[in-house]
């Protein structure tokens, strides 16, 4: 990893009217990496990149990109001077302009060479006179990181830009996307609400809840380690059964374990992956079965009450009412209350 | 804020002469009987055209945006054209033909027959947007008879509905060709008749402030039903409605679009037709030609002047909601509640004394111009910019443009039809201006309005009808094809 | 702006005074209280051509239509060289114009169809005194009394009627009040010239016996119309019996129509209030900033020339000694209309209000 990092927020703060919207948020976007802010609708995600784009004004706290100090207090670089660039979530294409107009929006005339190469970079070769009404929404979207790619930029900020894409065609464009992000080495900044496309994406995830930094890490240590019932609850599947710990040990329904925990009531995660339909396990009866193609879920209903999601092979898919016999692998994750 | 001084200006020379002779005259002359049967008049002749307008408007709207009536598409242009008339032309029409119409019933009929598009227009759109899955919930519940759709579809656009009503109120109340011509006495033909005998300026000016006290009462309801308005109509759903067949129903419909295209369009034109044929022309080609070009003229440029104006004043206020924007916008639509004459009479006031360079000459007109349409331009161009998502200047910032250039070269192209269209509107309204033309015309120069008010105001007919004709072809071609585009 | 200027009076034929008028004073329009400030600057006008000195451009307020005097004033142009601009309108409208413009308008020149007009600009004391040598080419009473505006052409008011119908026609209004003239007569409610002569009875009989005349003539049923000239075609094609106009209505459907399509005929009203004399007539702003081009029009339009177009083109009477008259009309000596300042018919709001109030009038 760089020593330096492209973009660089310190303990931002900021308010609308009354309302804390963001509260002392960091984090680092090394160079060339891709960065996920994630996070529920209505918690500071879009404050923050309309902070870090300089559409908004910081209360508290600093921005640098590359170094350069844009946005605190005292100091606001315009958006027009920040070298950001921007995919907004619809695309946002010039609707009076073509492709290739859209594309050499942000370079000096007579830079239709670098437009042809950006066309060319994200696929759309022969489309350069077309209007964005005369092209799908994929190819809108591929337009729109074109034109933000074209001058350069130290940073490229996407805001929810696969969200109103149909969702058979996501997966792909995004993938395309993020290639083609990954093949110029671009600092790239993703907001997403959308768990499963930060993780798969992202070199490093930020989860934003409630205006704060919940966590911050790679996707799998936050998967497997949230820092909160909270991010655990966002982040994937997950049954949170309530338990006691014990001199260092911890007793659950679906097993036993040691812990760090002082004495009394705690929590405990176990991801419905961590469990299987075997004999000689919890007996429990099946409330209720999903059904998704390459697997699926089963609730169960243990005999001590509780109900637990877990994700089982196709195979072993039991209808409504039957009795099954549940165990667990690996260790649970156990938080204080 | 210049434009935003212009328009308040005669309001300040309103005060100035109404409190000329003190308080207490002020206050008498207000608590008169006369001014109180005044208030009254008019109050019944606004509140009965608003009234007939509803009637028509409701159905008609309903019929040709969500029913399977007839030619449909052709009745939503035909039945907006009446827009084009000019209130003065259509009461000489009707009066010449039959002079008992005089008075209340005459200026009833016109001005229901001019002003009922203001409510027509608005709520066709609404209708277009209104969510078709109501008129099927509606169906599939047993209240399917077309009435009850009717009613259904008019409660959901009430703002709409609203706001239309109060534009025609407003409308009657600062219209003073039909009531002049119809001899009606409402306030603007009092307060003309008051400056035109000339001797009491004071009880013009009193007149006139209760006039402009009573049309902003109106503008600011109007301002909230808009509001309302707005907020009942951002369904993002436009699933183009399935039209409704109207079976039995359709024979009354067409029989009123019927109706109404033919005393708001077709008697007046037949009735120009028969003058310019019978009398033929008492003037030469030449004065129809150069009271066509003062027309055209003035109000092309008035039309220029008004958008530039209007531009930023539209942009800030649809772009910025802030306070300043917003105080801005208002003070230019407290002008909307300035009738015609009022705008006149103290721009010969201050005019003679303020812009004695001036006066009487081209320049004063067109400022008089800007002052009365400046609110339908800043409408026409704020609606328009307010279709503009805001991330398009946010990418544009992004992308290193500073916020003129983004001005230039996002706003500016995409507002162009709004721009083009507020244009056209002012232009149009110039033309069919009476009041403030007649009075600040530049000496030496008619337009079509004013020659065609000087041979009406004698019954000439045969002086009339090429100027009459002139001015329907000059301003209801131009408002078909911008209907029609719509 | 501060400037003087020298008014004539009317004290002696050719004694010249000057006053001192001032922007906006109220003092213009009694030249006969003050002969002391005689300023030395400007040149004396002497009673002869008032146009001798006059040159350059002035606007006109015109309460003529465009139709019958642009002519006049082309005419007026080629003999002197004053260039006239002028603003066409309703007389009582223009008047409104001057008197809201107050002293700062820019007419040089207000010619009114009607006294009344005139009458509320020299109330308003905006007109300065009409030169001398013009004012006598016209017998005083159709003038201002204070010379501040004067009369060109006069009209009479008649009664039109159809002597098919009509074997002794009254000679006098009040007969008009005799039931057996119910539902007969003709008349234009909105008409100027009716206007103006129920003003002239108001201003002759007061209030209360206008009120009373005017209410015994609505219970009478008279036919309204829209203009005098659909009053008299009422009259000659039968559809009434008799009608209230101006008389020069007559001539001008003769002079269209040839003498054989007219049956009507005119009877005028000697010594009775129903012959009321209107003028068309004009004066001169106080202010006007080109005073001798104005004072020069002025004493054109009682020219011999001026005079024999209106005689000849709307039937009117010169007001000009030594010109005659069209030649069917009566001697206007023996016309021996009402007495009246023509200056009172300004009062027009009040007729309208009268008339509204006795039912003569749908307002």
């Amino acid at each position: 990893m760089n020593s330096r990092p492209t973009l660089s927020v310190c303990d931002l703060s900021k308010k609308f009217g009354k309302v804390d919207v963001l509260r002392g948020v960091s984090f680092d976007a090394p160079e060339g990496s891709v960065t996920a802010v994630l996070g529920p609708s209505g918690q500071g995600k879009t404050t923050l990149l309309r902070l870090i784009a300089g559409f908004e004004r910081v209360d508290a706290g600093t921005i640098e990109i590359d170094g350069t100090l844009v946005g605190s207090p005292q100091v606001h670089v315009r958006p027009d001077r920040r070298g950001v660039g921007i995919v907004p979530q619809e695309g946002a294409l010039f609707p009076h302009l073509t492709v290739a107009g859209n594309v050499g929006f942000g370079l000096p005339r007579g830079s239709r060479a670098r437009v042809d190469e950006m066309i060319h970079l994200v696929g759309l070769d022969g489309m350069a006179d077309r209007r964005p009404s005369e092209i799908s929404g994929g190819q809108q979207q591929r337009v729109a990181l074109a034109r933000a790619l074209a001058p350069s930029p130290h940073l490229v900020l996407l805001d929810e830009p696969f969200s109103a894409l149909d969702a058979g065609l996501r997966a792909g464009i995004r993938d395309e996307v993020i290639g083609i992000l990954r093949r110029t080495g671009t600092t790239t900044l993703l907001v997403t609400h959308d768990q499963e496309e930060a993780m798969s994406i992202a070199d490093h995830v930020v989860v934003l809840l409630g205006g704060v930094v919940a966590q911050q890490g790679a996707p799998t240590d936050i998967y497997d380690r949230p820092a909160s019932v909270d991010v655990a609850r966002f982040i994937g599947d997950a049954n949170l059964l309530s338990a006691r710990a014990s001199n260092g040990r911890v007793t659950h329904s679906l097993g036993e374990q040691e812990c760090s925990q002082p004495d009394g009531d705690v929590t405990v995660l176990v991801r419905p992956e961590q469990l299987a339909i075997a004999a000689g396990g919890r007996s429990g009866v099946v409330e209720r079965r999903a059904y998704y193609g390459h697997d699926g879920t089963l609730g169960v209903r243990l005999d001590n009450g509780e109900l637990v999601s877990i994700r089982v092979p196709v195979d072993d898919l039991a209808p409504v009412g039957t009795p099954v016999e549940i165990v667990m692998r690996g260790q649970a994750t156990v938080f204080s209350p | 804020m210049l434009a935003a001084v212009a328009s308040l200006a005669p309001l300040a020379y309103l005060v100035d002469v109404a409190f000329d002779r003190g308080a207490n005259y002020l206050w008498d002359e207000i608590w008169q009987r006369r001014t109180f049967d005044l208030v009254v008049r008019s109050a019944v002749l606004a509140a009965a055209v608003t009234a007939a307008s509803v009637v028509i408007s409701v159905p008609l709207a309903w019929a040709v945006m969500r029913s399977d009536m007839r030619a449909r598409r052709v009745w939503r242009v035909v039945l907006a054209l009446p827009l084009a008339v000019p209130s003065y032309l259509a009461a000489f029409a009707w009066i010449s033909w039959e002079s008992s119409l005089a008075g209340f019933w005459g200026a009833f009929l016109v001005l229901t027959a001019v002003s009922y598009p203001y409510v027509y227009l608005p709520l066709t759109a609404a209708f277009a947007r209104l969510d078709q899955a109501l008129d099927e919930i509606a169906t599939v519940h047993g209240r399917g008879s077309v009435a009850r759709l009717m009613m259904l579809s008019a409660r959901q656009c009430r703002g709409t509905l609203a706001a239309g009503s109060l534009l025609v109120a407003l409308y009657v109340l600062s219209d003073f060709g039909a009531v002049a011509t119809m001899r009606y006495d409402a306030f603007t033909w009092v307060i003309y008749g008051a400056y035109r005998a000339g001797f009491n300026p004071t009880r013009a000016a009193v007149l006139a402030l209760v006039l402009v006290l009573i049309a902003l009462v109106l503008v600011a309801a109007e301002a909230m039903a808009r509001g309302r308005a707005v907020t009942t109509m951002t369904s993002r759903a436009v699933i183009r409605p399935r039209p409704i067949r109207l079976r039995r129903h359709a024979v009354w419909l067409q029989a009123l679009a019927v109706l109404v295209a033919v005393v708001s369009l077709a008697f007046p034109m037949w009735r120009i037709v028969v003058w310019v044929t019978r009398f033929g022309t008492e003037d030469g080609v030449g004065d129809v030609a150069s009271a066509l070009w003062g027309s055209v003229r003035y109000s092309i440029v008035a039309a220029v002047i008004t958008v530039l104006v209007a531009l930023p004043i539209g942009l800030l206020v649809a772009r910025y909601r802030t306070r300043a924007s917003l105080l801005l916008e208002r003070s230019t639509y407290v002008t909307h509640a300035l009738p015609g004459i009022v705008v006149a009479i103290s721009m010969v006031f201050i005019g003679v004394r303020v812009f004695r360079p001036v006066y009487l000459e081209a320049p004063l007109l067109v400022l008089a111009y800007v002052a009365l349409f400046l609110p339908l331009a800043v409408g026409g161009i704020r609606s328009s910019a307010e279709q503009i998502p805001l991330g398009l200047d946010d990418v544009a910032r992004s992308l290193g443009s500073p916020p003129m250039s983004v001005v230039r070269r996002v706003n500016l192209p995409l507002i162009a039809p709004g721009i083009a269209s507020a244009t056209a509107l002012v232009t149009l309204a110039a033309m069919k201006e009476l009041p403030v033309t007649m009075l600040l015309r530049p000496t030496g120069s008619e337009t079509l309005a004013t020659r065609l008010w000087t041979y009406t105001t004698v019954s000439d007919y045969a002086g009339a009808g090429p100027y009459a004709l002139a001015i329907i072809v000059f301003v209801a071609i131009p408002t078909a094809i911008a209907t029609g585009r719509r | 702006m501060f400037r003087s200027r020298r008014l004539v009076s009317l004290t002696g034929a050719l004694l010249v005074v000057g006053v001192v008028a001032s922007c906006g004073g109220d003092d213009t329009s009694t030249p006969s209280t003050d002969t002391s400030e005689t300023t030395a600057t400007d040149t004396v006008p002497v009673a002869g051509d008032p146009c001798a000195d006059a040159s350059g451009s002035i606007t006109v307020y015109s309460g003529r239509s465009e139709s019958l005097v642009a002519d006049l004033y082309t005419q007026f142009t080629a003999d002197t060289g004053v260039a006239v601009e002028a603003r066409y309108g309703d007389s009582g409208e223009l008047a409104g114009q001057i008197l809201t413009e107050g002293s700062a308008t820019p007419a040089d020149v207000f010619f009114s169809q009607d006294a009344g007009a005139l009458g509320a600009v020299s109330e308003a004391g905006l007109f300065t005194t009409v030169e001398a040598s013009t004012l006598e080419r016209v017998p005083a009473e159709f003038s201002s009394t204070t010379g501040d505006w004067i009369g060109a052409s006069a009209r009479v008011r008649v009664l039109v009627y159809n002597p098919e119908l009509v074997s002794a026609p009254p000679t006098s209004i009040d007969e008009l009040l005799d039931p057996s003239w119910s539902g007969r007569i003709g008349f234009a409610p909105t008409n100027a010239s009716w206007q103006s002569f129920v003003t002239g009875l108001r201003v002759i009989r007061g209030e209360d016996g206008a009120r009373e005349w005017l209410t015994a003539f609505a219970a009478n049923d008279p036919v309204a119309y829209e203009k005098n000239g659909a009053v008299r075609d009422a009259v000659n094609a039968g559809e009434v019996a008799i009608g209230l106009v101006n008389h020069y209505y007559l001539y001008e459907k003769i002079a269209a129509e040839g003498a054989d399509a007219v049956v009507a005929e005119n009877q005028y009203l000697p010594g009775d209030v129903g012959g009321l004399v209107n003028v068309a007539g004009a004066g001169v702003l106080s202010n006007s900033d080109n005073s001798r081009g104005a004072q020069c029009l002025v004493s054109y339009l009682v020219s011999e020339a001026a005079q024999t177009y209106f005689t000849t083109t709307t039937f009117e009477y010169p007001l000009a000694e030594g010109v005659a008259a069209f030649e069917s009309l009566p001697a206007f000596d023996e016309l021996d209309p009402p007495a009246i300042d023509l200056s009172d018919l300004l009062s027009i709001a009040e007729t309208q209000e009268l008339l509204a109030d006795v039912g003569l009038l749908t307002l």
